[in-house]
């Protein structure tokens, strides 16, 4: 069993506030980016690594460009994933990236030419997810928020295998977009 | 104390039926009882069971939609309790307790059900089951599922049950009423023909009774049925014996005086009504007293029943003679014309009588005397027809013996 610890408590918390679905009842509103690092910490839950990329260590967890998140991640530290401890990671450069097992790529960098990247990432097993773009080509989950303020995401597939990782049915359940295969 | 005296009045008829109820009830009554509780206990196990494993499943399935606090998956992973008819509703609880999915059976408009302690549970009471599970992701709690399960299933298994326990029992019934009917006739069918049999014999005093054959069974009824039969002919033996004695005289075998008696008031009875004419004849032995004195009372005995084998030789079937004392004998012979036959027989009798005879390898020899008198012509009374005849008699006697006398008025 992982420990429960008060940031656990905190980010099942934040699931449980639904106002980021819910239209009218503004005061329950969650941050947006708050919702985000919970998706985060709940795409590596459901994420397979090769083993020879998780041993020992802790978990990688990379920011690529603009950091929107604020002090959303806090609720990440001291979490553990697979049995590791979340270490979140600022990143500017793409070599740094392949050291990640996740790498969150901003908004602002997901709509740029992010094709440099994952020329570098490939051959490594990082799980990218670009932040609201309509589908990165590249990245193996893309984040979007809908209309009613609503996150979904969408699965690469073919880019995860690439990555040699490997997803969990129920994720790939939930997906709005699943593409390959 | 009331009812048994009620069952006692009762005839052995009913009290079988009785009876035969009575077991079925005490036979059928806790079997029916302890399968019902069986079955009624197995089936809200095997119903708790289930309601727990439909609630494992949607609690796996639902476990990353919860995570992700998907409304839109999650209400479609509970649709799937649809299957289950007897599923009354489910609901999905974020940690915080927020409803984020609610199911609802189909046509029904249940209040949510919520979470009421953090533990998982599954309580029953007595129309539902409720279902308490934690969900988990990779370990991490991510909410809650109840479910609500009604356990109206149950109830309409046991209610099937019943109606099938109830229907076997009326076919049971209804095959055995008939073979009880016969199995009790089979006891109670003796009994009333033995019981018609004993008020026969009692109403009429017939200790004969035509109808009655005696049970062929073996059973106690048998016994009781051949103890009756037996304890009748003891009866009729009694009777006969009684008859014997009253009417019989046991040296000879001949009738005695009491039947004479009763003959001879018959005999003048008819005589006069009938306008028809009798005789009555007295037989006196002469010297039957010397035989007895010489040789003994055996001899006389022996002597007295070769008098009376001789007189039945010579009578006629219709004629009635009788040994109405010692050595006296008497006679009756109804409807005569005349007194031809009679004095015709009374000389046949003495003819007989002295001639010597071989009694107990003793050669005896005797005489008698006899005395006719005749009705109306010479008694119109028994009692005088008797005194006549005995007149007459004494007459012969006087006479010399081994003679007959016709009875004259002048006699005396």
């Amino acid at each position: 069993m992982m420990p429960r610890l008060p940031g656990l408590l905190a980010i099942s918390l934040l699931f449980a506030l639904p106002a980021w679905g819910r239209a009218g009842e503004p005061w329950k509103a969650v941050p947006e980016y708050t919702m985000k690092a919970a998706y985060l910490y709940n795409f590596a839950q459901l994420t397979d690594w090769p083993t020879d990329s998780v041993a020992g260590g802790e978990f990688h967890l990379c920011i690529y460009g603009q950091d929107e998140f604020g002090g959303a991640l806090d609720a990440l530290r001291d979490k553990l994933i697979n049995g590791r401890k979340v270490r979140i990671r600022y990143i500017s450069e793409p070599a740094e990236a392949r050291l990640c097992h996740m790498l969150f790529i901003s908004q602002a960098e997901s709509k740029r030419n992010t094709s440099r990247l994952f020329d570098v990432l490939r051959g490594y097993s990082v799980l990218t997810v670009s932040d609201n773009a309509q589908e990165v080509p590249g990245s193996t989950i893309s984040l979007s928020t809908t209309k009613e303020q609503r996150l979904s995401f969408a699965i690469d597939i073919d880019a995860g295998k690439r990555a040699q990782l490997r997803f969990s049915s129920k994720l790939l359940a939930l997906a709005k977009r699943v593409i390959g295969e | 104390m009331k009812i048994k005296q009620w069952f006692a009045n009762r005839t052995i008829h009913a009290k079988l039926n009785l009876i035969n109820g009575v077991v079925l009830l005490a036979a059928v009554l806790p079997i029916v009882c302890i399968t019902l509780s069986y079955e009624y206990y197995s089936v809200r196990h095997s119903s708790l069971h289930e309601a727990g494993i439909q609630a494992d499943i949607i609690r796996d399935n639902v476990a990353a939609a919860m995570a992700f606090a998907d409304k839109e998956s999650a209400s479609e992973i509970l649709l799937a309790l649809r299957a289950s008819p007897s599923v009354l509703q489910a609901t999905l609880q974020l940690p915080d307790k927020e409803i984020l999915a609610h199911y609802a059976k189909p046509g029904t408009a249940a209040r949510p059900v919520t979470l009421e302690a953090e533990l998982d549970e599954a309580s029953v009471d007595w129309s539902t089951i409720r279902v308490s599970r934690q969900i988990f992701l990779k370990g991490n709690p991510v909410g809650w599922l109840l479910t609500e399960t009604s356990l109206s299933p149950l109830y309409e298994r046991l209610r099937l049950y019943l109606l099938v326990n109830f229907l076997s029992c009326l076919l049971g019934i209804a095959i055995a009423y008939p073979l009880s009917i016969r199995l009790k006739e089979s006891i109670t069918g003796p009994l009333s023909d033995l019981m018609a049999m004993a008020r026969h014999v009692t109403t009429h005093q017939d200790y004969n009774p035509q109808q009655h054959t005696a049970s062929s069974s073996n059973d106690e009824i048998g016994s009781l049925s051949r103890a009756f039969d037996n304890m009748l002919s003891n009866i009729r033996e009694r009777d006969l014996k009684l008859s014997q004695m009253a009417y019989y005289d046991n040296v000879t075998g001949l009738t005695n005086r009491h039947y004479f008696m009763e003959r001879l008031e018959q005999a003048v009875a008819n005589t006069l009504r009938y306008g028809t004419r009798s005789c009555l004849i007295f037989i006196d032995l002469d010297d039957f007293k010397i035989v007895n004195d010489t040789h003994g009372h055996h001899v006389g005995d022996a002597l007295l029943r070769a008098v009376s084998r001789h007189l039945s030789e010579l009578l006629r079937d219709s004629d009635i003679v009788c040994r109405i004392g010692g050595d006296e004998f008497a006679v009756i012979i109804e409807n005569i014309k005349d007194l031809k036959g009679p004095c015709i027989l009374s000389r046949k009798i003495i003819d007989v009588l002295s001639r010597p005879m071989q009694v107990l390898e003793h050669e005896v020899v005797i005489g008698a005397s006899l005395g006719i008198s005749t009705c109306p012509d010479n008694a119109e009374t028994m009692s005088d027809l008797l005194r006549t005849a005995d007149m007459a008699m004494y007459q012969a006697k006087e006479k010399g013996k081994n003679r007959f006398c016709l009875y004259e008025p002048t006699i005396g």
